[in-house]
């Protein structure tokens, strides 16, 4: 009985999770230790090599091709050291996308956590509709941003668009503005239209925290008198912490991938105006043919990203413990 | 909860509501846009267009494979992570995990050049691979987390009624796990389905694109008819949104699995 559970590939019991190192096994034993790995290797070959092919193999070409000027079909390849590095440092479109992702991801973080906040809250205290509710919230998350681009694309329209036409009718028609089209305010229009599509999100994850929340403490506030307000900023924002930390996250990792509703929306004009991060690799790789330099991007982008994880396991850790 | 006044209860319905409104407009407009000047003629002459079978079917196409290939391949890999012991088992998964923080556009090159060397542009099959590696590293995230979740004992129990290890997944775990599996299924789905990027870098031919390039396809193809464009982003909305309204909850367990980790 007890050899025969040795020899099982499976986990125990908790406290044997780490078996101890022990260099004198009998050899049948060594033999069984064989074949668990050989067969837990079985099970998970296939996405390690889906990933090896797909991405980690992408990223050595990547960083390969970053050294060498090429438009990705011609056969001369030129060495030229970080000459695209430092081509990249010099181009001010390039800060400037940096510059736009920037305000993309605090803007939409902030905004969309706070929204997704009180919508959750107040859905929380309230009865009724609250389900169906839920669900009209949520519902842009299911779209292509390519639907949700082109739907706004009309409302924000100068000369027909919802936006504006309201304005005239109530007699506001001097704040009407070119929404997508002027470089001042393009960026701000697409950043609402993501806060749109993702604020149902937060506001479920929210909600979904907030239920764990138990309802001792919601009553002490009441008896300590504390508002409907003051119970929301002193007992329910402190008790998501970990809520609020994972959507800063998921946020940094979206404005980084964001690339759909600003190609459909602008295509990172007018001007520059609103080029991001992946708007401006796409451009120069797949339409300016600057492979070697695009793949230069591509390794800072990538090193933005990891940064952003190990800041994200660091803060993790700290507040686990 | 704590709201003392039927007052205050009133504003919190009221501010619901007018955000409630709010976040119906923008659907709202799509479809009355798509009635614009012809109303339901706009659906017909979109769906009589040739080209819009085919963006369909090449949709339901590679959804339907992606699903298939990347289901099958997260089941045996959250399952082996989660409860077998092997050499090298956190470094695996912590590479794969590693793969979620990974934006697309990063790889559209690098992608190409692989997809190219295997033929793989303009062919179905290199969108299904390139989506299945995308969507891997979110899905094992998803499916590990509730195999972990799930009880020792049932599958000790087995092994010691003589079952094997393929025994023990098939018949014991994969069973257990079906809500972690469709949930997963929803996801990939509405991955596969709202791709955008790499359907626009690596499908160049529209024989072989997908709905998402269907809007900007007509934009050329039938001198910018608002109307119809607007039918076409209806009609390509239809399936993900039947598929919200009947498994709405999952779609929201999803979120909160995500949220865990």
């Amino acid at each position: 009985m007890q050899t025969e559970q040795q020899e099982l590939p499976i986990k125990p019991k908790a406290e044997t999770l780490k078996p101890a190192p022990r260099p004198n096994v009998p050899k049948k034993k060594r033999k069984g230790k064989m074949k668990q790995n050989m067969v837990g290797w079985a099970f998970v070959g296939p996405i390690v090599l889906f990933v090896v092919a797909f991405i980690y193999y992408g990223i050595f070409y990547n960083a390969y091709n970053s050294f060498f000027s090429w438009d990705g079909i011609s056969f001369d390849k030129v060495f030229v050291g970080f000459e695209n590095y430092a081509e990249m440092f010099r181009d001010p479109d390039f800060y400037l996308s940096l510059k736009n992702t920037f305000i993309f991801t605090i803007l939409t973080v902030t905004i969309q956590a706070f929204i997704g906040l009180v919508l959750a809250y107040f859905l929380h205290t309230q009865g009724p509709l609250r389900t169906a509710m839920k669900s009209v919230f949520f519902f842009p998350v299911v779209l292509s941003p390519v639907v949700l681009g082109a739907a706004f694309s009309q409302i924000y329209d100068f000369q027909f668009g919802y936006i504006n036409e309201f304005l005239r009718a109530i007699g506001l028609g001097s704040l009407e503005q070119n929404w997508l089209g002027d470089p001042d305010i393009a960026l701000y229009s697409v950043i609402a239209i993501n806060i749109f599509q993702w604020t149902g999100s937060s506001m479920v994850m929210y909600y979904m925290a907030m239920l764990t929340i138990e309802k001792e403490i919601f009553e002490a506030a009441k008896i300590d008198g504390a508002g409907f307000f003051r119970t929301l900023w002193s007992i329910v924002f402190p008790n998501l912490k970990g809520t609020t930390f994972t959507l800063s996250i998921l946020g940094v990792i979206g404005g980084l991938k964001t690339f759909d509703l600003v190609w459909i929306t602008t295509a990172g004009g007018p001007g520059s105006s609103t080029e991001f991060i992946s708007t401006y690799l796409f451009r120069k790789s797949m339409l300016q043919q600057e492979v070697g330099f695009s793949s230069a991007v591509a390794i800072i982008l990538l090193t933005i990203a990891l940064l952003i994880t190990y800041i994200q396991l660091r803060v993790q850790k700290k507040m686990d413990n | 909860m704590n709201v003392e006044s039927k007052k205050s209860r009133w504003v919190i319905n009221l501010v619901l509501m007018l955000a409630s409104i709010v976040w119906l407009f923008p659907i709202f407009v799509m479809f009355k846009e798509s009635l614009r000047v012809n109303g339901f003629e706009n659906y017909i002459a979109t769906l009589q267009n040739p080209n819009f079978p085919t963006f369909v079917f090449n949709s339901f196409f590679v959804a339907f494979f992606m699903i298939i290939i990347s289901i099958t391949i997260l089941a045996f890999a959250a399952f082996a992570f989660s409860k077998l012991e092997f050499a090298g088992k956190r470094l695996l998964f912590n590479m794969v995990l590693a793969g979620l923080m990974l934006p697309v556009a990063s790889m559209i090159v690098p992608l190409f050049f692989t997809l190219r060397s295997f033929d793989g542009l303009n062919n179905h099959w290199g969108l299904i691979g390139a989506e299945v590696a995308f969507f891997l590293p979110f899905g094992l995230m998803l499916i590990k987390g509730y195999f972990d979740e799930l009880p020792n004992e049932l599958m000790e129990a087995a092994y010691i009624d003589g079952a094997t290890i393929l025994e023990v997944f098939f018949k014991v775990m994969l069973p257990l796990a079906k809500p972690a599996l469709a949930t997963a299924l929803i996801y990939a789905f509405l991955n596969s389905w709202n791709e955008y990027l790499m359907v626009l870098t690596f499908m160049t031919d529209p024989a072989y694109q997908t709905v998402t390039m269907a809007p900007s396809f007509f934009k050329d193809a039938l001198g910018g008819d608002p109307g119809k464009i607007y039918a076409s982003l209806v009609l390509i909305s239809l399936p993900t949104m039947v598929f919200y309204i009947f498994f709405q909850r999952f779609f929201q367990k999803g979120m909160t699995a995500g949220a865990v980790k």
